[in-house]
């Protein structure tokens, strides 16, 4: 449990400069969203304090490193781990399914999201733009798949995912 | 104090911090502050142990390509030695004409830590140099083939860059040389970012679209390949940078200026060290 903290801040870490180094989808600009994908890992699968933190972290990484306006992703991410607390029996638990199908979705969401809330000049336009929201479909399950696999492993590692139970009357 | 109370006072003070990040408080590029060791890190040990393996196995081409850039270092110490009787001429020509001196600006070279940034919506990149060694917004980066783009903004360590292949860089520009009959061609250049090949169908091929340099006058006749340079008009480039080659122009669609597709001089999606241009703190150009 007291290495909850170091295990969320080493996958936002991990996470960032993933996003930040690796090119996106082979024919897109756009990175994959290994941040959204830890923040939607944590609003599936640990308590809600927890998701709220690392949304906030999340959201400011991708903001600051993206040229984004502040807040904007933060406010994203706070609303998508509120909407998806509840939902949380639908996608599965917080199975690996579950969180690939949910951040798929949510890597589109917050695309069209900062597209509108950044009110950015992008070249080339609807159908470009559509062809690269197409391919953040992918980009989004390949953020899934990897944020769960490395929060999954580091959470054991650490000794904090059998702990789960107790955790969750916190 | 039970655990889950400490995480709802982390909760209070990173939410503060972001607010207060994003009201100016100086805290706003403060996460990009805390990825840069790792960032560094993984371009340090691409740059200081793969590269040098790839050197080992790739001896024979090194060689050969060492040879040939002894003879452009000596070709280069040439040149510096026959510049340096032009700006002792041109130093003494301005004291004459009673010209101000150029402004004393320092080329610092610094490393491209990473492309796209966070959400790869803009064309910019990273550099793993900042404020505390003495960048500033705005100051124009370089590469020996010619102008990259602009600094956007700062944090102590790192800098991120607009490309000029971005549709929101707009650099004012004149032709190099003007043709024949005028002074001066100017106009205003800027990206043209990326589009997909082909029009009106969903497209999945990314190509860079050539730099747009507007506004020059509409009866110019512009020649292929003409150079392209900062005018200096702005304050923000110093005069006479190359930005690239005029592809081909036409009257714009509203009849009153021409418009040319212009190849950037540096190749864009390529950068892994970089010089910018730094002014003197609170001076322009």
């Amino acid at each position: 449990m007291k290495l909850d903290l170091p295990v969320m801040l080493v996958l936002l870490v991990l996470a960032a400069v993933a996003q930040n180094l690796l090119p996106g989808m082979p024919g897109s600009p756009l990175k994959i969203p290994f941040l959204s994908g830890v923040a939607v890992y944590y609003a599936l699968n640990r308590p809600l304090v927890m998701a709220l933190v690392t949304a906030t972290w999340a959201g400011w990484l991708t903001d600051c490193g993206g040229g984004l306006p502040a807040l904007c992703t933060i406010t994203f991410l706070w609303l998508l781990v509120l909407l998806l607390r509840p939902l949380r029996r639908l996608l599965l638990d917080g199975s690996l399914a579950g969180v690939v199908a949910a951040v798929t979705v949510v890597a589109l969401l917050q695309a069209l999201w900062q597209l509108s809330w950044a009110r950015l000049a992008v070249s080339g336009g609807g159908w470009r733009i559509a062809g690269d929201l197409v391919l953040l479909l992918p980009a989004g399950a390949v953020a899934g798949a990897t944020a769960y696999g490395a929060g999954l492993g580091l959470n054991r590692m650490a000794g904090t995912e059998k702990l789960r139970g107790k955790v969750e009357r916190l | 104090m039970k655990l889950s109370q400490y995480w709802y006072v982390f909760l209070g003070v990173s939410l503060v911090l972001a607010i207060a990040g994003a009201f100016g408080a100086g805290l706003q590029y403060a996460p990009r502050e805390v990825v840069y060791p790792f960032e560094h890190a993984v371009v340090w040990v691409q740059r200081h142990v793969l590269a040098p393996l790839d050197g080992v196995l790739r001896r024979t081409e090194l060689a050969a390509q060492n040879r040939e850039l002894s003879l452009t270092v000596d070709s280069l110490r040439l040149d510096v030695a026959r510049l340096q009787t032009v700006v002792a001429e041109n130093r003494r020509l301005r004291a004459i004409l009673d010209f101000p001196p150029p402004p004393a600006c320092r080329l610092v070279g610094a490393p491209v830590l990473s492309q796209g940034g966070s959400t790869g919506w803009q064309r910019l990149i990273r550099l793993g140099k900042g404020s505390l060694d003495g960048l500033q917004a705005g100051d124009p980066v370089l590469v020996a083939d010619g102008l990259v783009g602009r600094i956007e903004n700062v944090s102590p360590h790192t800098s991120d860059v607009l490309l000029l292949g971005d549709v929101n860089c707009r650099i004012a520009c004149e032709l190099d040389p003007p043709p024949a009959g005028l002074m001066a061609v100017r106009g205003v250049l800027s990206g043209g970012g990326g589009h997909g090949v082909g029009e009106e169908s969903l497209q999945f091929l990314y190509v860079m679209d050539p730099l747009r340099l507007r506004f020059l006058k509409r009866d110019v006749e512009v020649a292929p390949q003409t150079r392209v340079v900062t005018s200096g008009q702005g304050g923000i480039f110093p005069r006479g940078l190359l930005v690239g080659y005029v592809l081909e122009s036409a009257v714009d669609t509203a009849g009153l200026f021409r418009e040319a597709a212009v190849m950037p001089a540096a190749d864009l999606g390529n950068l892994q060290l970089v010089f910018v241009l730094a002014k003197p703190p609170g001076g322009g150009l």
